[in-house]
């Protein structure tokens, strides 16, 4: 999503692996999902330079 | 991220919240049914944007020209993100709303990243670790000068928008019983929070509840399953008692004709054993209303004004709970676009008349096509119990999911996310499970494989949101369930791959924005 705080524009994204459907990724791809760490979610906000 | 960047993130919030203390705020404006109709370029009020479910930001300073020079403002790491961070966070005057696992709620200045407040409701552990959705929680509403969350203990709390104090706290599902709670973000309307109870697996009657925004009353209670004595006589053996049915995500609100709009999931078990005599056999015989479906609500009374069940007799858990219904006027038209978990969208008119109906994923054999004129399932693949030779396709986890489409008024078009998957499966003849229940009633083995003849992979996809007709596509390995959102020109897609991507709105052209592990 997206907004704006004193006319700069950012935009926030949850980020980190995680939900039901990914229990299954391990098994199912192998790495890069194996060893991704788990419960350790971050928001990202970006915003220009 | 690595721990040690975490810390690092823990403390750059620590500074920067200091620093925030001396940000003036800006002038808060009441949060009602009217501003959040409108919109706001500036503001996120509610789950998918606005009512119109468009998901779609004016914003345009960072565009194509610009997303070069993106970088990452600020970080904020909640802490026991168990299972993922899932929310959509809401902004409101300069302030950032969103939620973490155990529905702890956290208010930041939307600057800085700087904490304001958090709130982080007790909850019963030991209920906690039993439940199969949980602990994650996908977000807030806004109004009335409260932020609203529901629990995966079946609560629903209002929480004073400046202080993060409780206004309420009311219970609304015994989740010691049936182990569900609420993990979708709740939606204000007209002076009403809406939240819909988790489950298709559940022998749950799948309510939506209507709650005083004010007092946390509860106004009226929509039963989703045999919610009325028609829709009773679709359950046969009296099977409504398996239930299932939860109005899981967010649905929506369209002023000019006072209706929410909401979807429902499937009802238990989630495979049956009828094989092609559904109607009069299996654990649950018949179409089994209100599951699978979309609803047209009055606010106010929480009465069913009408309805199209997508899945009559859903025997494949493809939820119409998932997904955006998309509020649009063309051509003097005004329509609904609403996509389900079997990979299809509906086009309907405001009154929930289909108007058409087309496939965004290409693995699709639940059905061999939905009549695009009337909705009717065309060669449905109704299973007995055993083995099944071929697998199924798409998967249980969905053509698309919960993860939101965009729509974007300057090109016209609507964004969204297709997964190619399928799962093998082996069907169960269970015994009926008619009493509430701390039991998931699937009905199957199954498990995740590749397409016949081919792989698994997703795709964001640009098309005509009436038509289906496809503008652009990109596909990607491995998979996906990533969100779009619109913001100016261009897309930006989450995805589990170790990128966030923003893909040019007609060119296809790519942009690396940043290193970010996405999920959902």
């Amino acid at each position: 999503m997206s907004y704006a705080v004193g006319g700069k524009q950012y935009i926030a994204v949850v980020a980190g692996f995680g939900g039901m459907v990914s229990d299954d990724y391990a098994p199912t791809f192998g790495e890069p999902y194996k060893s991704m760490p788990r419960d350790d979610g971050v928001l990202v906000v970006y915003s220009l330079k | 991220m690595h721990r040690t960047t975490q810390g690092l993130a823990i403390g750059l919030a620590l500074a920067l919240g200091a620093a925030a203390l001396t940000v003036t705020p800006v002038q808060a404006q009441p949060i009602d049914t009217a501003r959040i109709a409108a919109g706001s370029p500036n503001d996120w009020l509610t789950y998918h944007g606005a009512y119109n479910g468009w998901n779609y930001s004016g914003l345009d300073q960072i565009n194509s020209a610009t997303v070069k020079d993106l970088s990452v403002a600020w970080l904020h790491v909640p802490g026991r993100s168990t299972r993922g961070l899932q929310s959509v966070p809401l902004v409101a005057d300069g302030v950032l709303y969103y939620t973490g696992s155990y529905s702890r709620v956290f208010a930041l200045n939307g600057a800085t990243g700087a904490v304001i407040w958090s709130y982080f409701p007790e909850l019963d552990d030991m209920l906690v670790a039993r439940q199969t959705h949980s602990p994650y929680n996908r977000g807030v509403a806004l109004g009335q000068g409260k932020v609203f969350v529901g629990t995966v203990d079946g609560r629903l709390i209002a929480l004073d928008m400046k202080t993060g104090k409780v206004a309420w706290d009311t219970k609304l599902q015994d989740s010691q019983k049936l182990t569900v709670g609420f993990t979708g973000a709740p939606l204000y309307a007209k002076g009403v929070v809406v939240i819909g109870s988790q489950g298709g697996e559940w022998p749950g009657r799948g309510p939506i509840y209507g709650v005083d925004a004010e007092t946390g009353k509860v106004k009226w209670t929509f039963l989703t399953v045999a919610g009325t004595e028609d829709a009773k006589k679709t359950w046969g053996n009296d099977s409504w008692r398996t239930g299932g049915g939860g109005g899981w995500m967010p649905g929506t609100y369209d002023s000019e004709s006072n209706t929410l709009y909401w979807g429902t999931a499937n009802p238990a078990p989630l495979y049956d054993w009828s094989g092609a005599d559904w109607k009069t056999s299996g654990a649950r015989p018949g179409d089994n209303l209100y599951t699978s479906s979309v609803l047209g609500l009055d606010p106010d009374t929480g009465n069913l004004k009408f309805y199209h069940q997508e899945l009559p007799h859903d025997a494949w858990d493809f939820d119409s709970a998932v997904g955006e219904f998309v509020l649009l006027d063309r051509d003097g038209q005004k329509y609904v676009v609403h996509p389900n978990k079997g990979g299809h969208i509906f086009v309907y008119d405001r009154n929930l008349k289909v108007k058409n109906v087309y496939p965004i994923v290409s693995n699709i054999n639940f059905v061999k096509s939905i009549n695009p004129q009337t909705g009717e399932l065309v060669g449905r693949r109704d299973f007995s119990a055993g083995k099944q030779a071929e697998p199924l396709c798409p998967a249980i986890d969905g053509g698309i999911s919960w993860n939101s489409g965009s729509y974007n008024p300057r090109t016209g078009l609507y964004y969204k996310i297709g997964n190619e998957w399928c799962i093998s499966l082996e069907v169960t003849k269970t015994t009926p499970v008619t009493e509430p229940a701390a039991q998931l009633n699937i009905g199957a083995d199954f498990k995740l494989v590749a397409p016949p003849n081919g792989e698994i992979y997703g795709h964001l996809s640009a098309r005509d949101p009436i038509t289906g007709s496809v503008i652009l596509s990109r596909r990607w390995q491995a998979c996906c369930r990533p969100a779009a959102t619109w913001c100016s020109c261009r897309t930006v897609e989450a995805s589990y791959m170790p990128t966030m991507r923003s893909p040019a709105g007609s060119s296809g052209t790519t942009a690396m924005a940043s290193a970010t592990r996405a999920g959902s």
